[in-house]
């Protein structure tokens, strides 16, 4: 039997290389891929608990938060389709006009 | 008794007004203006005389009090103040509302002709019935609040009326130093009126009101009798600012020097002759400026308990009389000369109220009121006839062209120099007896003689310089046929009175005090044709002589003319008004000259409701002969008056028959007193030969003769205002107020607001850089914020 520990610490990592994958990566899809990354290492903290717990809710919140993340990729890559469309590019340090 | 119908008198002048703006000004026919605001004023006359001597009038002589009441709504309540719209006429307002309408009457039917011709006819007659609406609603209102708003509502009403001539800049300008000078005045009585309330709401009875009364069944008491029952404030200069009675007096006061022209705030009255002469008769002599004196003896019951108060009110009433009379003896503009003798004869009437002797004023109010209406209409008259010149230097010798105003006009001089028979003589000798003769309280010993001397040199000098204006105007040589300066105007002037053939050429005379109607475009029309040398010319005359009002006068060749019936008419009736006048007020010891008794018929009437000066206790042997045996609570007062302790009240209605010397003047006559005023009378009568004798011999020999430059200049008065009060208060503004305070603080507080909110933009625009990871660092450090919140508190917490 794996302890709980061993699966948090893999979660945290994950999750920390994808916050570190969205502060420092300039394109928009790796961005973006970074960010189901963060996603899905929630994802496995939930199984995780609820498989400890006994409780099934956990696994309930990670389907809604696959479906919540699906809903999000379709409409995340349709705005970076249209950015690449205007812009010629996925940097996202140069889409920057709504700055005041 | 309660009498709707004097609630009409206030408000016919009201319709009237309301009828000549709304419906005259499209109307426009001046027989249609004339009538409306004539005959509202007659409904108000007629209505005034039949209430004050009809079936349980106001002024029906005898023992009996009545006052009219006419309740109308109460008008606010608020706690225990209390104000309501009611009118009220006792025997004090009575008097004041017969001569104000009758006045009043007369001068409207004169203006309907001195305006012939005017542009604006149906706005003068809507304010100058305003004006009347305001002057009643001042004299008959039932409470201190209501009075007020009359008091503000004349004010107004002269504002517009000296403002009247709307192109021309000098009455503009007196119109504002009018208002302002007012202002300065209501300040003093809006406060004083709160004094009134507190004081009677320390006494336990808070209110304004001047009668007992029961308006729909709630108990009004009088203020005035709540005042009158408080112990008197003690003779002493340090009363003035300790906040009793002498200090609600003295702010009343001070509203009255606004209204009534003293010392120090006369300044305005002279200027607000810039208004049509019917005006100044009316306002500027005869009704508003009265208003102060009749405060002052409405509230005689407050100042009969402020003997500082009182002091202070005869001071500066000599102060002015004097002060006025010497400038009057100096002026050229007729006008200017009515101006300072109104100025100087209010004085006395302060004087009178001054020295405790209400009667004397009163009766002096009633009996200026004629002659100085008058004199003002006759000078009118005199102005019309001159074509609107008013500097007497060009008038002379127009006895022969206008006999009906010389021969009225000269019974206004008797009158006002105190000529025996005539009405002035009564009342003015009635005020210097009294100021000679005043023991009390109020006036320390020496002072009366001091103050005595002051008013009879003051009555020389009135009889002087109003036989010098006779004099200059309808004696000596005719000088009005001496080419003036700027006399090419005066031709090309004639010549389009030629031009246009005009049948009565005074009708279209221009300038003067009304420079605003139509011949002086006729006349600008024919300059037109006539090419520009006259135009040129005309133009000139308008600057060529400031003092004289860029009048045109008379051309060469012209001759003054008697005014129309309309003008004369109000002028006779107003000249047997001030020759037999006086006869309502003969004083005991004249009319026992004569073998006729008591006929006083004035201060029998007056005496019931005016309350008396509390007598000193030293040297007034008389109070103790003034009684006989049926009047036993006089005996007591007088009693006490000797120890000079009590102060003696006399209260208004329900409480008029109690306390002190409500008795005939006949019964307080002992023969030492009554042959000692008949040698005063005397005096008055040496004083005012002598003062009229002076005049001629001097001005009818020199009647250009050169007064002083510093009368001439009035001391200086309005410069030494100008320098040390109006100037100050300019420069403080605009240096002060506005380029500091104004500029400086209130701009930068706005200008500080915008700029702070700015400024913390420009801080918060720093967390929208607009790269998109600094906002998800900005995220994950929130996260983690909340995160390590929960890990460190939360589950320590749960634990």
């Amino acid at each position: 039997m794996v302890p709980l520990s061993w699966y948090l610490i893999l979660s945290a990592v994950l999750f920390t290389i994808g916050a570190a994958g969205v502060l420092l990566k300039r394109n928009a899809i790796s961005m973006f891929m970074c960010i189901e990354l963060m996603l899905n290492a929630v994802n496995l903290t939930f199984v995780a608990f609820s498989s400890y717990f006994r409780d099934v809710t956990g696994q309930l919140f990670v389907f809604i938060v696959m479906t919540v993340a699906a809903a999000e990729a379709a409409v995340g890559l349709g705005i970076i389709i249209a950015i690449f469309r205007n812009r010629e590019s996925l940097d996202v340090d140069e889409a920057s006009v709504l700055k005041f | 008794m309660t009498n709707h119908w004097l609630s009409v008198i206030v408000f016919a002048p009201l319709v009237g007004a309301a009828i000549n703006w709304l419906v005259g000004r499209r109307v426009r026919s001046e027989a249609f203006i004339g009538t409306v605001a004539c005959a509202s004023i007659g409904v108000s006359t007629v209505l005034a005389f039949i209430i004050a001597f009809g079936h349980d009038g106001a002024l029906r002589g005898g023992e009996e009090v009545h006052i009219v009441y006419s309740h109308l709504w109460t008008w606010m309540q608020v706690g225990d103040f209390r104000a309501d719209f009611g009118f009220a006429m006792d025997r004090l307002s009575g008097i004041y509302t017969l001569f104000v309408t009758f006045v009043g009457l007369l001068i409207h039917v004169f203006a309907t002709g001195y305006m012939h011709g005017d542009k604006s006819f149906y706005r003068f007659f809507a304010y100058l019935n305003l004006f009347m609406f305001m002057m009643l609603t001042l004299v008959l209102a039932d409470n201190l609040l209501l009075m007020f708003v009359g008091w503000e509502g004349v004010g107004l009403c002269s504002y517009l009326l000296i403002g009247y001539y709307v192109d021309r800049k000098e009455a503009g300008d007196a119109a504002k130093k009018a208002f302002v000078a007012n202002r300065i005045g209501d300040w003093g009585v809006i406060l004083g009126i709160m004094f009134v309330f507190f004081l009677t709401a320390q006494a336990g009875r808070p209110s304004i009101s001047f009668f007992d009364k029961t308006p729909i069944g709630i108990d009004v008491t009088s203020a005035l009798a709540t005042i009158g029952n408080m112990t008197s404030d003690p003779f002493a200069w340090s009363t003035l600012f300790a906040g009793g009675i002498t200090s609600a007096a003295i702010l009343l006061f001070i509203g009255a020097t606004g209204k009534s022209a003293q010392i120090p705030l006369f300044v305005w009255l002279p200027d607000a002759m810039a208004g049509p002469t019917p005006v100044s008769a009316l306002i500027h002599a005869a009704t508003m400026v009265t208003a102060g004196v009749y405060m002052i003896v409405r509230c005689s019951q407050i100042y009969v308990h402020a003997p500082t108060a009182l002091f202070v009110i005869a001071i500066i009433g000599a102060a002015t009389a004097i002060f006025a009379a010497t400038i009057g003896l100096a002026q050229n503009d007729i006008k200017k000369v009515l101006a300072y003798s109104t100025v100087s004869q209010i004085g006395y009437m302060m004087l009178a109220c001054g020295v405790g002797a209400f009667v004397a004023a009163i009766f002096h109010v009633m009996t200026h009121a004629s002659f100085k209406a008058l004199l003002f209409l006759g000078s009118g008259s005199v102005i019309h006839g001159m074509h609107h010149e008013q500097d007497m230097r060009r008038m002379g010798g127009l006895k022969k062209f206008m006999p009906v105003t010389f021969w009225t006009m000269l019974t206004g001089l008797f009158a006002i120099s105190g000529i025996p028979i005539f009405a002035g003589f009564f009342s003015k000798d009635e005020i210097l007896w009294k100021t000679w003769s005043a023991h009390n309280a109020a006036i320390p010993d020496g002072a009366n003689i001091v103050l005595w001397v002051v008013g009879a040199l003051t009555a020389l000098l009135t009889a002087a310089y109003m036989t010098r204006m006779m004099v200059m105007t309808f004696g000596g040589t005719e000088r009005f046929r001496e080419a003036p300066a700027g006399g090419q105007a005066d031709e090309a002037h004639a010549h389009a009175y030629d031009e246009n053939a005009k049948p009565h050429d005074a009708q279209f005379a221009s300038a003067g005090d009304r420079p605003q109607h139509r011949p002086g475009e006729t006349i600008g029309d024919a300059h037109d044709t006539h090419g520009a040398h006259t135009a040129g010319a005309h133009g000139a005359a308008h600057t060529d002589d400031e003092e004289a009002h860029e009048h045109h006068g008379l051309a060469p060749g012209q001759v003054p003319h008697e005014s129309p019936l309309v003008m004369t008419l109000p002028l006779i009736i107003l000249a047997v008004l001030s020759t037999l006048g006086g006869l309502v007020g003969v004083p005991y010891a004249l009319s026992t000259i004569v073998g006729v008794k008591d006929v006083n018929y004035f201060e029998h009437v007056l005496e019931p409701v005016i309350a008396h000066a509390p007598e000193s206790g030293a040297g007034h042997a008389t109070a103790s002969h003034a009684a006989p045996a049926s009047r036993a609570e006089q005996t007591a007062s007088s009693t006490h008056g000797g120890e000079g302790t009590t102060p003696a009240t006399v209260g208004e209605g329900s409480q008029g028959s109690g306390a002190h010397a409500a008795a005939p003047a006949a019964n307080a006559h002992p023969p030492e007193e009554v042959r000692m005023e008949r040698w005063f009378t005397l005096i008055s009568i040496v004083i005012a030969v002598l003062g009229i004798g002076l005049g001629w011999l001097i001005f009818n020999h020199q009647p250009l003769l050169r007064m002083p430059r510093l009368l001439e200049n009035k001391y200086y008065v309005d410069e030494v205002y100008d320098a040390t009060i109006i100037n100050p208060i300019k420069v403080g503004s605009r240096e002060g107020l506005w380029k500091i305070f104004d500029a400086g603080v209130i701009d930068g507080m706005v200008n500080g607001v915008g700029r702070a909110a700015s400024g913390a933009g420009s801080i918060a625009r720093r967390l929208q850089p607009g790269f998109v990871r600094s906002y998800a660092a900005i995220i994950l450090l929130g996260a983690l914020v909340v995160v390590g919140y929960f890990t460190v508190f939360v589950v320590n917490s749960l634990r």
